[in-house]
Order: C-alpha cells, then sequence, then structure tokens
C-alpha cells in the first residue's frame, strides 16, 4: 500500500500518481477493483455478456434457429427459461447468440471509429493551422446529423451486410474520436518533453508516434468504453428498425421489431429479455467506463 | 456583440453548404448505382432490364450527367423549395414532407418540454443534496435510463397502458387542430418515452453545472450576507448555472430527433421519421436526401440560436 502514501504526501489523488508514475497494467486492475464497486460490477456484467458470446454454442440448450412447434408462446419454464418466441423459438439459446452480434459490431464500430478518428484527431492536433481549421470543421458537419440518421443513410447507401452496419455505426463514433484525440495532442504538444525532442531534431511523425500518441491512451481508453454502449444502442435501434441485422441471425435489436410487439400482452417475455439483455450490457459498459474515467482523469469525477 | 453575431452568421452559410454536399456525395457514391437499386430492387438483371431501359431510368433521372452537375441540379432546386418527386409514389417530396414536419415538430416540442420538467428540477435537487441518498437515486436512475434502448421503454410503457387501462396505441392519427384532444392523447405517451430518455444526459449536465455555480466565490459572500438559502438557489446560483444547460438543450435536439425516428415507429406516429424509414427501406433517394438535409438544417439552426441566445444570455462572454 506504499502507493496511497507517495500520493496523499504529494497532495495528488491515487489517480494523478496513477498516470504520473505509468503504473503496470496490474496495479491499475488491482486500483479500479479495490476502489470502484460500481464500475467493477460494471466490469462483471460485461464480462457476463462476453463468456455469453464466446460460448454461445455451449451455454445455449438450443439452436437458434430451432422451432419447437409443441411449444409455441411458451411461458418460461425449465426447458425454456425465457419462454418462447411466436415460432417457438427459445427466447434464452437467442438472447444468448444475440450477444455474439452486439458485442462484435459494438467493438469493431468502436475500434473502427476511435480508432480513425485518434489518428485524424492526431495529426489535426498536431499541426494545428488551416488543416485543423478544415477538419474541425468538417467535424462539426459530421455532428450535425443525429447518430441513428447517419447510420441509416449509410445503411441506405451501402445495404445491411453485417461489415456495413459497422461501418455506419463507425461512422457515428468517429467525430467524438477526433475531438477527444485532438484536444489532448493540443495540450501534450507544447509540453516540455515534445520541444526537447524537436530541439534534438526528431521528425514531426516520430514525435507524434513516439512522444504524443502513448501519452493520448487515457482519453482514447475513455472515449471507447463510453462510445461502446451507444455503439450497441446504435446497433440494436437499426435491428429493431428492421434495417440493421436481418433474419435469421439473432440480434436482440431485431427480436423486439414487427410481430413481436403483437405479443406484447400475451407473451411478454418476448419483448422482455432481449431488451433487458441490451440495457444491461450497455448499462455494464456505462459504470464499467465512468469507473475508468474516474481513475485515469480525476479532473473529471464526480460530472 | 454584432461582429460576434455577423461573424456566427457567415459560419452557417458554408456549414449548410458543407452539409449539403456531404449528403449529396454520400448517397450518390455508391457500389451499383440508382438505376439499378430502382429497376431491379435486387432481382437478377438480365430477366427484368434491358440496357436500353437502365439508360433511359439513367438520363430521365438526370443520373447521366457528371456528378457535380448533378449536384449543382439538386442544390439549385433545394434553394428554391423543390425538393424533387419521389421515386416511389411519384409525388412531389414536400408535400408528403409537409403535414409530417408538423407532427414531429409538435412531438419534439412536447418531449424537449417534458425532459425539461424532468431534468433541471431533478438536476438541481441532485446538486443541493450532493451525496446524498436522493442524488444517488437520481443519479442511478438516470444511468438506468440511458441504457435502455427508446424502442423498449415505448414497447414496455405500452403493455403497461394495456394491462392497466386497455388503451392501445391509435391506428388513425388525429390532426391537433380538429380533435385536439385525441391529438395530445396521442402523442403524450410517445413524448414522454423520447423526453424522460433525453433528461437523463441533461439532468446530469444540470446537476454539475449547479455544483459548479455553488462553490462561486459569490455564493459565500451571499451566506456570509446571511440570505435565505432560496435566494442564493434562486437569485445567485440558478441564474448562472442554467446557461450551460441552454447549450446542451441544443445539442440534445440533435438526440432527440434521432430517438424520435424510432419513436414514431413503435407508436405508429405519421410523423417524418416515419417517412424517413419508409424511404431508406424502399430506398427513395430523394426522400431521404431531402429529409437528412431538413433534419441537417434544423439542427444547424438549432445550434446557431443556441450560440446567440448563450451571447444574449451571458453578457459576460466576450466573443472576439
Amino acid at each position: 500500500m506504499t502507493l496511497p502514501n507517495i500520493a496523499s504526501q504529494r497532495g495528488e489523488s491515487e489517480g494523478q500518481a496513477l498516470t504520473r508514475r505509468r503504473l503496470s497494467f496490474t496495479r491499475l486492475t488491482l486500483l479500479y477493483l479495490r476502489s470502484k464497486p460500481l464500475g467493477t460490477a460494471g466490469l462483471l456484467m460485461v464480462l457476463v455478456v462476453a463468456v455469453l458470446a464466446i460460448f454461445a454454442a455451449v451455454i445455449a440448450p438450443f439452436d437458434y434457429q430451432e422451432q419447437n412447434y409443441e411449444a409455441v408462446r411458451s411461458s418460461p419454464n425449465t426447458t425454456f427459461l425465457f419462454g418462447t418466441d411466436q415460432f417457438g423459438r427459445d427466447v434464452f439459446s437467442r438472447v444468448v447468440y444475440g450477444a455474439r452480434i452486439s458485442l462484435i459490431v459494438g467493438l469493431f464500430s468502436v475500434l473502427a471509429g476511435t480508432g480513425v478518428g485518434a489518428v485524424i484527431g492526431l495529426f489535426s492536433g498536431y499541426f494545428m493551422g488551416k488543416t485543423d481549421a478544415v477538419i474541425q470543421r468538417l467535424v462539426d458537419m459530421w455532428m450535425s446529423l443525429p447518430d441513428l440518421i447517419l447510420a441509416l443513410v449509410f445503411v441506405a447507401a451501402l445495404g445491411n451486410s453485417i461489415p456495413n452496419i459497422i461501418l455506419a455505426i463507425g461512422a457515428t463514433i468517429l467525430p467524438r474520436g477526433v475531438r477527444v484525440i485532438r484536444s489532448s495532442t493540443i495540450s501534450l504538444r507544447e509540453s516540455d518533453y515534445v520541444m526537447a525532442a524537436r530541439a534534438i531534431g526528431s521528425s514531426d511523425l516520430r514525435i507524434i508516434l513516439r512522444h504524443i500518441a502513448p501519452n493520448t491512451m487515457a482519453p482514447f481508453l475513455i472515449i471507447m468504453s463510453s462510445m461502446f454502449g451507444t455503439a450497441i444502442l446504435t446497433e440494436a435501434g437499426l435491428s429493431f428498425l428492421g434495417l440493421g441485422i436481418s433474419e435469421p441471425t439473432p440480434s436482440w435489436g431485431r427480436m423486439l421489431t414487427g410481430q413481436a410487439a403483437q405479443y406484447l400482452s400475451t407473451a411478454p417475455w418476448i419483448l422482455i429479455f432481449p431488451g433487458l439483455a441490451i440495457s444491461v450490457t450497455v448499462l455494464g459498459f456505462a459504470f464499467a467506463g465512468d469507473a475508468l474515467r474516474d481513475i485515469l482523469d480525476p479532473r473529471q469525477r464526480g460530472r | 456583440m454584432r461582429t460576434y453575431l455577423l461573424r456566427r452568421l457567415a459560419l452557417f452559410v458554408p456549414t449548410a453548404f458543407g452539409v449539403s454536399v456531404f449528403i449529396f456525395l454520400m448517397l450518390h457514391v455508391i457500389p451499383g448505382d440508382y438505376a439499378t437499386t430502382l429497376l431491379l430492387g435486387g432481382r437478377d438483371r438480365a430477366l427484368v432490364a434491358t440496357e436500353e431501359d437502365f439508360a433511359r431510368v439513367r438520363s430521365q433521372l438526370g443520373l447521366d450527367k457528371p456528378l457535380h452537375m448533378q449536384y449543382v441540379t439538386w442544390a439549385g432546386k433545394l434553394v428554391r423549395g423543390d425538393l424533387g418527386i419521389s421515386w416511389i409514389n411519384r409525388q412531389p417530396v414536400l408535400e408528403r414532407m409537409l403535414p409530417r414536419i408538423a407532427v414531429s415538430a409538435q412531438l419534439g416540442l412536447m418531449a424537449v418540454l417534458i425532459a425539461s420538467i424532468i431534468a433541471i428540477p431533478g438536476g438541481v435537487i441532485a446538486a443541493v443534496r450532493q451525496d446524498t441518498f436522493i442524488d444517488y437515486v437520481l443519479r442511478f436512475v438516470s444511468m438506468i435510463f440511458e441504457s435502455m434502448p427508446n424502442f423498449w421503454i415505448g414497447l414496455l410503457l405500452i403493455v403497461g397502458l394495456l394491462t392497466i387501462f386497455d388503451w392501445i396505441p391509435p391506428i388513425s392519427y388525429a390532426n391537433l387542430w380538429e380533435d385536439p384532444w385525441d391529438n395530445l392523447m396521442i402523442l403524450i405517451f410517445p413524448a414522454m418515452v423520447v423526453g424522460a430518455r433525453s433528461s437523463a444526459g441533461m439532468l446530469r449536465m444540470t446537476r454539475s453545472s449547479v455544483l459548479e455555480a455553488l462553490r462561486e466565490d459569490y455564493v459565500r459572500t451571499a451566506e456570509a450576507k446571511g440570505l435565505y438559502r432560496s435566494r442564493i438557489l434562486f437569485i445567485h446560483v440558478l441564474r448562472n448555472a442554467l446557461l450551460p444547460v441552454v447549450t446542451l438543450a441544443g445539442f440534445e435536439i440533435v438526440f432527440l430527433m434521432g430517438g424520435q425516428v424510432v419513436i414514431e415507429q413503435v407508436f405508429n406516429i405519421p410523423g417524418l421519421g416515419n417517412l424517413f424509414i419508409q424511404a431508406v427501406g424502399s430506398r427513395d433517394f430523394p426522400v431521404i436526401q431531402a429529409i437528412v438535409m431538413f433534419i441537417a438544417g434544423v439542427v444547424l439552426v438549432a445550434n446557431l440560436v443556441v450560440d446567440l441566445m448563450y451571447a444574449w444570455l451571458d453578457p459576460r462572454i466576450r466573443y472576439t
């Protein structure tokens, strides 16, 4: 327990001490688990969903397409944990397989969106000037469209295969990645070690890659974790509108659409469980992301 | 102030132009082309249409001209209020949009109102009672609300209304001017869903903004003078704290319009979002293009108004 002591002697919070000393991944994890119960709960929720997604074939008692004609719209029981839908398909198995789509689409769209956004943000923030001004105006325009509308335009133009949906959702995340990484790049480029690197004649590219990029890791992780939930919600919205992932692939949003709504009062479990799955996953990411932000960027605490 | 106003207005024009180019390009630089979509809709090419058919459709739609010429034609018509003709039923796009804009605008306004009614008092209470039970509850509930997909909240609300009041979303829509009561009854529930969900972010923003204002020196001075807490809160804190909330309300409109698209679908409301989904489903590009441009326009105007209001409300801010 030397860390908090040093931190308090210097009048710093644990998080500040942490970013200053750049502790190992293990210690960061330990600090996270010890000081952030809600964040840990969020992490657990995400982990459970990830386990469901990875081991779907083992965990799900039925195939997601298997129709049990003798048990159509059966209420939850020991065979069908979450009941069955209007085609007699096991809702539990479909929710388990649905985790795959949500996490795959979420992960890749967040990686693509924040990744490309970060690269643009790094260059835009480092070089400033005219390029930066133009890029920032473009980002403004990009952000003047609501996420779902932008994603729908992409889907209308490209079609709704899974890679296209990842592209569409990634596109909604991209401008935020640019904003966040750009602003931390701007503050880093004035720092002493960047000046020093420039003085010994390092090239711009080397400064960006070796000195600035590693130090934008914290905001990068924060934006990634906070965008993950948004991405999952956008995917669910697209699929719900019938313009996202198409049948028979089970997607949580898709399970709530169309005919399912007719069974609102007679078979509510068809609607309740997929919606619950979306909410729990998004909430898990929100808790985990907030805790991560508190630790990596203590100034933002309590916002 | 006047220079700021002029500069801000001057910025609006290139932004609007940029957005229109952006939207146009996105819908025109696509694999395959309009004519294919229109003639075949996914069917096998050779069976349905010949090469001449494709050429004819392309020239009818003006798709054989170079891209920049197509843009100029479209933008020129757009400026004059001609939004083109729907490919699906050959109606003028504007004619199809107008009645729906009124519906969506009403729904949107009701939602913003509901969001503010929940978020502003909620945020103030959470801030004044910081780190107490009520603060935690409010923040926790707002986080949960933000995590639930809005269409799911809508569906659950319908289940609730159905079981308790035997209420189902009406099949036909009642006009505000002909049947105001029915109209209100139809729109109030979707507005509640959209509004409640938007209130989550607004609540947290109000809270942190009030917290910041509470730590200001002038609040300490007011306390030292022995003013009543309520007077400090309403006169000193809120007037300063609610400024950023105004800005957020502007951004909230962006978010709200996305949410509305889905909710109109859930509650079967013949709004703009409903038309948009139909258009995307049938790849009716003139309609998609017009609606997206309209939404972007509303967002840009909303941002402009918020910026100007901000400058007008807060004389401390000097824009140079």
